[in-house]
């Protein structure tokens, strides 16, 4: 796939993501759900419209520059940001762990399984950004 | 690593994105090989080379430790 037509599925994904979100909240609004959901998922429809638009135009413009999108260096980063944030996840997966250990021990309520789960995701896609920004800013060590 | 990029490109009058265009990669990966951030491939500096006209080892200049 070249990259104008990544360009364009990518356009095509975010435009079905928001149609949904719309749909989502106007749904809201008929089913007569509490009001503060329905201002939240609007919100949050907002939100990543904005990302959306930002993200979109940036592309755009990476785009029209004639430039690749991808090449070795970019790729090189890639692969050295995921193999770091992995290994650092790791140690964030230990800690999860050990909190989770004492939480039980005194006697507190702990998180279910499936939210801590979901906040190791989220600390994986954290430090991959944290890293691969870091690299992208200093270079990719030889 | 050192790279005499910065002077070739000079000589020939090109820029960091007419090199960059030229070879197929983006404007910051001959930034940061001209810094010697980043040492690119075997290919991509034969690449390099070839567009300023000179051989791998005239651009790249691997100091002895």
């Amino acid at each position: 796939m070249d990259d104008k037509a990544r360009f364009r599925a990518f356009v095509v994904v975010v435009v079905i993501v928001l149609a949904g979100g719309v749909l989502y909240t106007v749904a809201t609004v008929n089913a007569g759900v509490d009001v503060a959901w329905t201002l939240v998922s609007a919100v949050i429809v907002v939100s990543l419209a904005l990302v959306a638009i930002a993200v979109v135009r940036k592309e755009r413009k990476e785009l029209k520059s004639g430039f690749p999108k991808d090449d070795e260096r970019s790729r090189a980063i890639r692969m050295r940001a995921g193999y770091l944030a992995f290994f650092i996840s790791l140690y964030f997966l230990l800690g999860m762990g050990f909190v989770h250990g004492v939480l039980e021990d005194q006697q507190i309520v702990s998180l279910p399984t499936s939210e801590w789960a979901m906040i190791y995701v989220a600390a994986l896609g954290s430090i991959f950004l944290a890293v691969h920004t870091y690299l992208n800013r200093k270079g990719v060590p030889g | 690593m050192r790279t005499r990029i910065k002077e070739l490109r000079a000589r020939y009058e090109l820029t960091q994105e007419d090199l960059a265009k030229k070879i197929g990669v983006r404007r910051e990966t001959i930034l940061f090989i001209e810094n010697g951030k980043y040492i690119p491939s075997l290919k991509l500096a034969h690449d390099i080379a070839k567009v300023l006209k000179s051989s791998v080892d005239e651009v790249f200049l691997f100091e002895k430790d």
